[in-house]
C-alpha cells in the first residue's frame, strides 16, 4: 500500500472536496488507510487511476454476496497480522438446510439461523448467511427449498450443489441476490462457470490440493467468472491452518497471485465443525459452512471474530456509566476508572474478586487508558466531577466519597473542590483493589 | 501445471526448549517432557512444529473462590489436592497439574510455608507428571512460601510461578538454587516480557530454565491484546530476539470470570457448555498465538483442547 | 610512609601462597604419617566436601590421600613474577592450602575450635537457615573483617553500622578480640561469624562459595560458574585493618578472585574496583558498599504526617496555611541540587540555618532555602537538573506540605494541621535523603540537605544558585546533535504502540514532550536495562536528512524488524514514528509548499482538511507516515526543525492558542533566523482554517516558505 504522500502525488490537488474530505491530502491519507475509495475522486486522470490501482490493488479480491442490508463482503485483505493494520472484513458462517430436510428440520434451522443474534458493546453478533444443500440429486427438490429458504430469510445464500442445471432451476425458480454458488470442480468447471457468469453470481471453486485448485481457478478465471470463492477442502485443523496461510501469504507478499481469492470453508460433516470455524476465524477464512451452531457455541465463536476484527489501533470502549457490581447499596463506594475496554475489565474484575459490593463509574475517555487520558486532557477533575453528577452515582451510593486511580492523584485536591465529596487515592495498580476495599 | 510456493519464512530464530520434571535417573520421580522448541509461527508442519502444546490443569489448595460449573466434574475432590491431580491426571489424562497454593494468602487461611510444601509433595505424590506451583500473588508470602517449596521437592525440576518485574530475585533463587524451572511474567506488553526475561538474565537465571508468560486476557475480556502480544513476542523470537526466545505459558482460567461465559440465559445455550467453549476459545487462541502450555479449570475444556492440538500438529 | 605499590602488593601474595603451601604440605605429611592415606578427612556437616576445594579445584577431597595431588597441582600454579594474574594464582593457592590445612585440624576431634571463641568452619545448616534471604539481596552484602583496628571504637561503631544495615559479618584475626573485650554478641544471632585467625580466614572464604554451590546451582570443578555466581552475589566485601602479612595478602587476593572487593586502611596504590584504600575506618564501609554497589533498602520516609502519592494532589489553601514561602508571600525561596565531592558529603546530614517552622509564628511567612547535595560514583553534573525537578514531587507527598514551582521561583505551603502534627522544615531533609537515594540509588550513594530559613543567610547562598541555573541553561543550549556522540531511543509508551521508538537527541526531545536528551541520559544511568538506551551514532550515511548506521540499527531492533531507515531531520522520508502521545503533529499542506502545526488541545479544523483527531488517527501506532511527524512543542523551536525540509520558516500555520503560548520562542527563533517578523506570517484558525485561505494568506504576507521549493517533487 502506497503512503498517503505517494498517493497524493497523483491527485488533481483541486481540494474541490467533491470527495467529501476538504483537501485532496485529506482524501490521500483516507485511501493510505483504506477508508476511502479512488472512485470517490471525479478528477483522477485515467492514468493515475491505473498506476494507483495496481500499486493499491487488493491483493485479495473483494468478493461481496448477498444483498440489501445483510449483504456481506469477504476478501479485500492487506494484512498477515492483524497488528500489522486489522483484518478488515470478518469470517461469515452459514448455516445449511439439505433439500431432503423434512419440515420440521428446514423450520427450525431457519429459526436457529434467525435466533442467533446477540448484542454486545454496542455491536450485533449474527449468523450472517444460509446454505441450501442439494443432497436429493433432484434439482426440482433443490430449487424449491432454495425458493422456500429465500422466501423466509433476507441472509445471503449458498447454493451447493455439484450439478449445474440444478444451480439453474434454483435460480429461475426464486429472484435471488447474488448468492455464492458452490463448488466448482475439476468434473463439473465448465458447467459450473458458464452458470456462473450466466447468472452473474460468484464460484466457489474447490480441488483438494492446492496446485489443481490454482489449475482450476486460473481457468475458470479464463472463462469470464471473476468473482471466485477458493475452498481449499482440508482433511483437518493443521490442513486447514497450513492452506489457509499459505494463500493469504502469497497474495499479501505477491509470492504468487494465483490465489488472491477468499477463503470458505465447508465443516458440514465434520466432528469438529466449531474448531474448525474458531480456527477459521483466526486463520484467513472468509465463510464456514455448519451444519448447525448450538448458540452456547454460538456466542464464544462470535465474540472471538468481534476480538479478532477489532481495529488494534481504535480501542474497544464500554459504555460510560455507573454498573454495579457485587450488588452494592447506598452504603457501597463509588470508584472510577476510564471508558477503555481493557481498563475496564480489569477494574471490574478485581472489583467482583474483592467481592465487596461498589459502584463503578466509568468515565467517557475516548477508550484511552487512565494516564494517557489525563496526560491528554480527556479525564480531568471537571469531566470526573460531571460524570459523578449525571451518573447520579453520588445518589446510588451515600458514602459521600469516591475513589481515584492510584495514577491519578495529582487530581484529588481539585476533585474533592468540585465535587464536593471526599476523595480517596486508590491503589496504583488494579491489582491492588480488592485489598483497599477490603480495608475501607 | 501451476506449482503454488510453499511460502516459508527464513526465520534466524528458534524458541529454545525447557525440560520440566525429573525422571529417577535423575534424582526425581517423574516422568519429563519438554515444552518449546518452535522453528517457525504456529502449527505451520512446514516451518517447524517444535515440542508438542501441554495442557495443564489447575488445581487450587483454597478453592473457595472456584466457578462450580467449571470443576463439576471433579466433585469432592477439589477438597483435597492430591486427590484432584490425580483426577486431572488418571480421569483426565492432563499432561501437567498445576497447583496453586492460594491458601497461603495472608487476607485468607494464611498456610504457613511448611504446610504449603506438604502440599506439593503430597501433589508429587499423587501424580506422576511435571507439576507447576503458583502462590497466592502476595509478593512476601509468595517469596516464604517459594523458598519451602523450592527445597522441598529439591529434585523434582518444578516449574515456580512467578517471577514480575517487582518480585522475581527471590523466586530466581528458589529456581536456581534446586535446579527448578520458572516463570517470567509480564503484563500484556511485548516490551515488558523482553524486560523481564533480561532481568532474570541479569541475575544469573540461564535461557534454558525460563517459561514466559505474558498474561492471556480471556475471550471478550481483551482476548485481542493478548493474541496480538503473543504474535508479536513469537514473531520477534524467531527473527532472531534472543530475549523472546523463551517458550509461552497462558492461563486460560481466567476465562471463567467472564460474566458471559456463565450467565444463566435461555436464548445463549447450556451454560456448562458455553462455559466449556468460552475457556476452549481463549486456549485456542492462545495456542494459534503462540502458546506452549495451558493452564485449564475444566476438564471438559482440557478434552476439546487435546483434540485441537492433536489434529492442529497433524496427529502428532 | 610510602604506599605499597602493586608490584610489592603481587610479590607479598606470592609469598603468601608459598608459605601456606609449605605449611600445607608439612601439615599433610605429617597426618599421612600419622594417619595413613585412606584416613577420612571432612569438616563437619557439610556436603561439599573442603568447599574451595570442590568448587575451585573439583577432585574429590574425601581422604588425606587424595589431597595430595591437589597441592602438587597447587605447587605449579606459582610462578613468581610479580603479575596480578600470579597474585590472583597465588590466592587460589593460599586458599586451597588453608583449606587443607583447617581440614587436617578436624580429623580427630570434631570440634578444634572449642572454648577458644572462634567457630571455624561454619556448618551448612547456618547457610541453609540464612536461606535464599542471602542471594537474593534481603541480605544485602557480606563484611569479612580482617587484621586489627587501630581505633576498637571505631570497630565497634563499623559493626553497628553494617548491623543496622543488615549486612552479615565474618570476622578474622584480633579483630575478634577487640570486638570482644567492647562486648559485642558474636556468633549466629548476631549474625557475626568470628571464625579464627590466619589460615582460618578461609572459612570466610568458604562460606561465600557454599552460597553459590548451595543456591546457584553451580556444579563442581566449575571455575566460571563459581567466578560469575560470586561476581554477582551474594555481594562480599573485605575490611582489613592493619599492616598485611604475606598470608592475609595471599588470601586478600583469593577473595578477589571469588568476586569480593578489599578495602584496606593501609596506604597501598590499589587496583580500581578491586583494592582501594580509605584511611578512616568510618568512612570504609560506605566506600565497600558503593564498590559493590550494594543498595540498603531504606525505611520507608519517617516524619510525624502521612506520605505517599495520595497526597501529591493536595492543595493547601490560604487560611490553613500555617508558614508560607516564596509565591504570593514574596519572600526568598530558592531549591539546589548539586554533585559535590566524595569527602564532602557526608550521607544522611540534615542541617537547618535559621528557625525551624515551631519557633515560626502562625500565618506567618519566611524565606526558605532548599540545598541538596549528592555524591555517587555515576553521577554527573547533568543528571542535577533531573534530581533537582524531583524535589517537588517528593515534598509534596507529604501530607500538609505543598510545593510547586521550581528553581528560585517556588512557593511552599505547611498547613495548620500539619505543624500541629510535628511537620518541620527538618524534615524535607529526611522526605529528600530517602526519595532520592531509593529512586536514584543507581546514581546517588549520598545525600545531605541544607534548609535555610534565615533570610540574609540564603541571601549568601543564591548566587551560587543563580550561577548554577545559568551554567545549566548555557549546557543545554550548547548540546547540539554533532557535540554528542549518542543518541537515546525512547520506549515509554511501547505499550500502547510496540514498534514505535522516539529516537531523543540533544536537539529534538521525545514527542510526548517529557523526555529530553539528558532526562534519557540520566534515566539509562539509573536504569540500564529500562526505557532510554544510548545509542551510538556511528557512521554518518546522510548528513542533511539526519541518518546514521548505529541510528538505524537500533530503530531497526526496536521496532522488532519493522523500520529499517530513520531521518532525523526531515519528515518527508523515513521519518520518525509516532506512537500517540505527541503534544503536536506537523503536517504538510495540501500544496507542499509549507507545514503546519497542530496541538493536541485545539478542537478545531485545520488547512489541510483534517482535526488533529482525525491526523493522530493516521499518524499513531507505530507507523512511519511521510509529510507527518509527532513532535513535542519545543521541538518547534528547535535548531533541528526538519532542517531537510527548509525548517522552521516552512511553517505557515498554527493554532492561536499554540501560537501564543510559545511566542517568545517563536520570535527568539525567527530573530535567529534573520526574519524577525515571522511570527506574524504564521497564520491561525483567526485567520483561516482551509487550503485555499491559506494560501492566499501567505501570497498576502510573503511567506518565506513561497520561495522554498516544494516539498515533494
Amino acid at each position: 500500500m502506497p503512503t498517503a504522500i505517494e498517493i497524493f502525488k497523483y491527485l488533481p490537488k483541486k481540494n474541490c472536496g467533491k470527495c467529501n474530505f476538504p483537501t485532496c491530502l485529506a482524501f490521500a491519507m483516507q485511501l493510505a488507510n483504506s477508508k476511502a475509495k479512488l472512485a470517490d475522486c471525479p478528477f483522477v486522470t485515467d492514468e493515475a487511476k491505473a498506476k494507483l490501482e495496481a500499486s493499491s490493488a487488493p491483493p485479495i479480491r473483494l468478493v461481496s454476496i448477498g444483498a440489501g442490508d445483510a449483504k456481506i463482503e469477504i476478501g479485500d485483505e492487506t494484512e498477515l497480522y492483524r497488528h500489522d493494520k486489522k483484518f478488515f472484513h470478518q469470517t461469515r458462517y452459514a448455516i445449511v438446510i439439505s433439500d431432503n430436510a423434512d419440515e420440521k428440520e428446514a423450520a427450525a434451522k431457519l429459526k436457529r439461523a434467525a435466533d442467533l443474534r446477540f448484542e454486545r458493546v454496542g455491536q450485533m453478533l449474527a449468523m450472517d448467511m444460509l446454505g441450501v444443500r442439494n443432497d436429493s440429486g433432484d434439482k426440482a427438490k433443490f430449487a424449491a427449498m432454495v425458493a422456500r429458504v429465500a422466501g423466509e430469510s433476507a441472509l445471503p445464500l449458498v447454493l451447493m450443489s455439484d450439478d449445474a442445471e440444478a444451480i439453474r432451476a434454483a435460480a429461475s425458480a426464486a429472484k435471488l441476490s447474488r448468492p455464492l454458488i458452490y463448488a466448482a470442480s475439476e468434473s463439473n468447471w465448465q458447467t459450473m462457470a458458464s452458470a456462473a457468469k450466466e447468472l452473474k453470481f460468484p464460484l466457489a471453486v474447490k480441488h483438494s490440493e492446492l496446485n489443481g485448485l490454482a489449475d482450476l481457478v486460473e481457468k475458470i478465471r479464463a472463462s469470464g467468472v471473476e468473482d471466485i470463492v477458493l475452498d481449499l477442502c482440508p482433511s483437518g485443523l493443521q490442513q486447514l491452518v497450513e492452506r489457509n496461510t499459505i494463500v493469504r501469504k502469497n497474495a499479501v507478499k505477491k509470492t504468487f497471485r494465483g490465489l488472491g481469492y477468499p477463503i470458505v470453508t465447508n465443516a458440514c460433516g465434520s466432528g469438529q465443525a466449531v474448531l474448525m470455524a474458531l480456527v477459521s476465524t483466526m486463520k484467513y477464512g472468509g465463510i464456514v459452512l455448519l451444519d448447525d451452531l448450538d448458540p452456547a457455541h454460538a456466542i464464544p465463536l462470535f465474540v472471538l471474530r468481534q476480538n479478532i476484527y477489532t481495529d488494534p489501533q481504535v480501542p474497544i470502549q464500554v459504555k460510560a456509566g455507573l454498573y454495579p457490581i457485587n450488588n452494592p447499596g447506598e452504603d457501597s463506594p463509588v470508584l472510577f476508572t476510564t471508558n477503555f475496554s481493557l481498563t475496564y475489565f480489569t477494574v471490574a474484575a478485581d472489583i467482583e474478586k474483592s467481592r465487596v459490593p461498589a459502584w463503578l463509574l466509568v468515565v467517557d475517555t475516548e477508550g484511552l487508558s487512565v494516564m494517557t487520558a489525563f496526560s491528554a486532557g480527556k479525564m480531568t477533575a471537571e469531566s470526573v466531577a460531571e460524570a459523578l453528577r449525571s451518573s447520579g452515582a453520588l445518589e446510588k451510593s451515600r458514602r459521600e466519597m469516591v475513589i481515584i486511580p492510584g495514577m491519578l492523584s495529582r487530581m484529588s485536591g481539585k476533585l474533592q473542590e468540585l465535587a464536593g465529596v471526599k476523595v480517596v487515592v486508590g491503589p496504583r495498580e488494579s491489582s491492588g483493589i480488592a485489598k483497599m476495599l477490603r480495608s475501607l | 501445471m501451476v506449482e503454488v510456493p510453499i511460502p516459508k519464512e527464513k526465520w534466524s530464530g528458534k524458541i529454545g526448549a525447557v525440560k520440566l520434571g525429573a525422571s529417577p535417573a535423575e534424582g526425581g520421580s517423574r516422568q519429563t517432557v519438554e515444552v518449546g522448541g518452535e522453528a517457525g509461527m504456529p502449527f505451520l508442519s512446514y516451518e517447524g512444529l517444535g515440542k508438542r502444546q501441554l495442557l495443564a490443569g489447575e488445581v487450587i489448595d483454597d478453592p473457595s473462590q472456584l466457578t462450580e460449573l467449571a470443576a463439576r466434574a471433579f466433585g469432592d475432590a477439589v477438597k483435597d489436592p492430591a486427590a484432584w491431580a490425580k483426577r486431572w491426571v488418571d480421569g483426565f489424562h492432563a499432561d501437567l497439574v498445576c497447583l496453586k497454593l492460594r491458601s497461603t494468602n495472608p487476607e485468607g487461611m494464611n498456610a504457613s510455608p511448611e504446610e504449603a510444601a506438604k502440599t506439593v509433595i503430597a501433589v508429587l505424590k499423587a501424580v506422576s507428571v511435571p507439576i507447576i506451583v503458583y502462590g497466592c500473588g502476595q509478593e512476601e508470602k509468595d517469596a516464604k512460601v517459594m523458598e519451602a517449596v523450592s527445597n522441598a521437592c529439591a529434585k523434582e525440576r518444578v516449574l515456580l510461578g512467578q517471577a514480575e518485574e517487582t518480585a522475581y530475585k527471590t523466586i530466581s533463587a528458589a529456581a536456581m538454587s534446586n535446579h527448578h524451572a520458572l516463570v517470567a511474567f509480564s503484563n500484556l506488553d511485548i516490551n515488558l516480557a523482553k524486560q523481564m526475561n533480561i532481568l532474570l538474565a541479569d541475575f544469573g537465571v540461564k535461557f534454558d530454565n525460563v517459561v514466559m508468560d505474558p498474561l492471556m486476557a480471556g475471550l471478550g475480556m481483551g482476548l485481542e491484546y493478548s493474541y496480538s502480544v503473543n504474535e508479536r513476542i513469537r514473531i520477534a523470537a524467531l527473527m532472531g530476539d534472543r530475549m523472546l526466545q523463551a517458550p509461552m505459558l497462558c492461563d486460560i482460567t481466567s476465562s471463567w470470570e467472564a460474566r458471559e461465559a456463565t450467565e444463566e440465559n435461555a436464548q445463549w445455550g447450556e451454560a456448562e457448555e458455553r462455559g466449556t467453549w468460552w475457556e476452549a476459545t481463549t486456549g485456542l487462541a492462545a495456542l494459534m498465538s503462540g502458546a506452549d502450555v495451558l493452564v485449564v479449570r475444566s476438564p471438559r475444556s482440557m478434552n476439546v483442547l487435546r483434540e485441537a492440538i492433536d489434529d492442529l500438529r497433524g496427529g502428532q | 610512609m610510602n604506599a605499597i605499590s602493586n608490584h610489592d602488593l603481587f610479590a607479598l601474595a606470592i609469598q603468601g601462597g608459598h608459605v601456606a603451601l609449605g605449611l600445607a604440605d608439612a601439615a599433610l605429611k605429617e597426618a599421612l604419617s600419622k594417619y595413613g592415606a585412606d584416613r577420612p578427612v571432612e569438616y563437619p556437616e557439610t556436603c561439599y566436601e573442603l568447599p574451595a576445594v570442590y568448587a575451585w579445584d573439583g577432585r574429590e577431597a574425601k581422604t588425606l590421600g587424595q589431597l595430595a595431588p591437589i597441592l602438587d597441582s597447587c605447587r605449579s600454579k606459582l610462578a613468581d613474577e610479580p603479575t596480578v594474574q600470579n597474585a590472583l594464582a597465588a590466592g587460589e593457592v593460599t586458599m586451597l592450602a588453608a583449606e587443607v590445612i583447617e581440614a587436617l585440624k578436624y580429623i580427630d576431634d570434631q570440634r578444634p575450635y572449642e572454648g577458644s571463641g572462634y567457630m571455624g568452619f561454619v556448618p551448612d545448616k547456618v547457610i541453609r537457615e540464612l536461606g535464599f534471604a542471602f542471594v537474593d539481596d534481603t541480605i544485602p552484602g557480606a563484611a569479612v573483617l580482617v587484621g586489627k583496628c587501630p581505633d576498637p571504637d571505631a570497630l565497634v561503631r563499623i559493626v553497628r553500622d553494617l548491623q543496622s544495615k543488615g549486612i552479615l559479618i565474618i570476622a578474622s584475626g584480633e579483630v575478634i578480640g577487640q570486638l570482644a573485650s567492647r562486648n559485642v554478641q558474636m556468633g549466629e544471632r548476631s549474625r557475626l561469624y568470628p571464625v579464627g585467625e590466619g589460615t582460618q580466614i578461609v572459612h570466610a572464604l568458604n562460606f561465600a562459595i557454599r552460597a553459590a554451590l548451595s543456591f546457584g546451582g553451580v556444579q563442581r570443578g566449575d571455575r566460571d560458574g563459581i567466578a560469575s555466581y560470586l561476581a554477582k552475589r551474594p555481594k562480599v566485601f573485605v575490611l582489613e585493618f592493619g599492616p598485611l602479612d604475606a598470608v592475609t595478602a595471599g588470601a586478600a587476593f583469593a577473595a578477589v578472585l571469588n568476586g569480593a572487593c578489599i578495602v584496606t586502611d593501609q596506604a597501598v596504590e590499589g587496583i580500581p574496583e578491586k583494592v582501594v584504600q580509605v584511611a578512616e575506618p568510618d568512612k570504609m564501609v560506605q566506600a565497600a558498599l558503593e564498590l559493590r554497589g550494594i543498595k540498603v533498602k531504606l525505611a520507608p520516609v519517617d516524619i510525624p504526617v502521612a506520605y505517599g502519592p495520595a497526597f501529591e494532589g493536595e492543595v493547601v489553601r490560604r487560611p490553613d496555611t500555617y508558614i508560607e514561602a516564596g509565591g504570593a508571600a514574596k519572600t526568598l525561596a530558592f531549591e539546589l541540587l548539586r554533585v559535590r565531592p566524595e569527602d564532602e558529603v557526608e550521607d544522611g546530614r540534615i542541617e537547618v540555618i535559621g528557625p525551624d517552622v515551631d519557633s515560626m509564628p502562625e500565618g506567618g511567612k519566611t524565606a526558605i532555602a532548599i540545598l541538596v547535595d549528592v555524591y555517587g560514583k555515576r553521577m554527573s553534573e547533568d543528571f542535577e537538573g533531573v534530581l533537582e525537578r524531583r524535589i517537588h514531587l517528593f515534598v509534596n507527598y507529604a501530607e500538609g506540605a505543598w510545593h510547586t514551582g521550581q528553581r528560585n521561583i517556588l512557593w511552599i505551603r505547611l498547613s495548620r494541621p500539619a505543624v500541629a502534627a510535628g511537620l518541620r522544615f527538618k524534615h524535607f531533609g529526611d522526605i529528600l535523603i530517602t526519595k532520592l537515594k531509593e529512586e536514584f540509588g543507581n546514581i546517588v550513594s549520598r545525600v545531605q540537605v541544607t534548609i535555610v530559613t534565615d533570610e540574609e543567610e540564603a541571601r549568601k547562598r543564591l548566587p551560587e544558585a543563580l550561577d548554577v541555573y545559568a551554567q545549566r541553561d548555557a549546557r543545554v543550549a550548547g548540546l547540539t546533535d554533532e557535540s554528542v556522540d549518542r543518541f537515546f531511543t525512547c520506549k515509554l509508551c511501547s505499550s500502547f504502540a510496540p514498534d514505535h521508538v522516539c529516537v531523543v537527541t540533544p536537539e529534538r526531545l521525545g514527542l510526548c514532550g517529557a523526555v529530553n536528551w539528558l532526562d534519557a541520559k540520566a534515566a539509562e544511568e539509573i536504569d540500564p536495562n529500562g526505557p532510554n538506551q544510548g545509542v551510538v551514532k556511528g557512521e554518518c550515511l546522510d548528513e542533511t536528512k539526519g541518518q546514521w548506521r548505529g541510528v538505524n540499527e537500533a530503530v531497526f531492533e526496536s521496532t522488532h524488524h519493522k523500520i529499517e531507515r530513520f531521518n532525523a531531520y526531515t519528515m518527508m522520508e523515513d521519518p520518525m514514528t509516532s506512537c500517540g502521545c505527541f503534544e503536536v503533529i506537523v503536517a504538510m499542506t495540501a500544496d507542499a509548499q509549507a507545514v503546519i502545526a497542530v496541538n493536541r488541545e485545539y478542537p478545531g479544523m485545520t488547512p489541510i482538511g483534517m482535526k488533529f483527531s482525525s491526523l493522530a488517527g493516521s499518524v499513531g501506532g507505530g507507523r512511519q507516515t511521510p509529510g507527518f511527524i509527532g513532535v513535542g512543542r519545543k521541538y518547534i523551536t528547535s535548531r533541528k526543525f526538519i532542517p531537510a525540509d527548509g525548517g522552521f520558516l516552512r511553517i505557515a500555520w498554527m493554532p492561536r492558542e499554540l501560537k501564543e503560548a510559545m511566542r517568545d520562542a517563536l520570535q527568539k527563533r525567527a530573530e535567529e533566523l534573520g526574519e524577525p517578523g515571522f511570527v506574524d506570517k504564521i497564520a491561525d484558525e483567526t485567520v483561516t482554517t482551509d487550503a485555499e485561505g491559506l494560501v492566499e494568506w501567505m501570497v498576502k504576507v510573503d511567506h518565506p516558505a513561497l520561495k522554498m521549493p516544494p516539498l515533494l517533487s
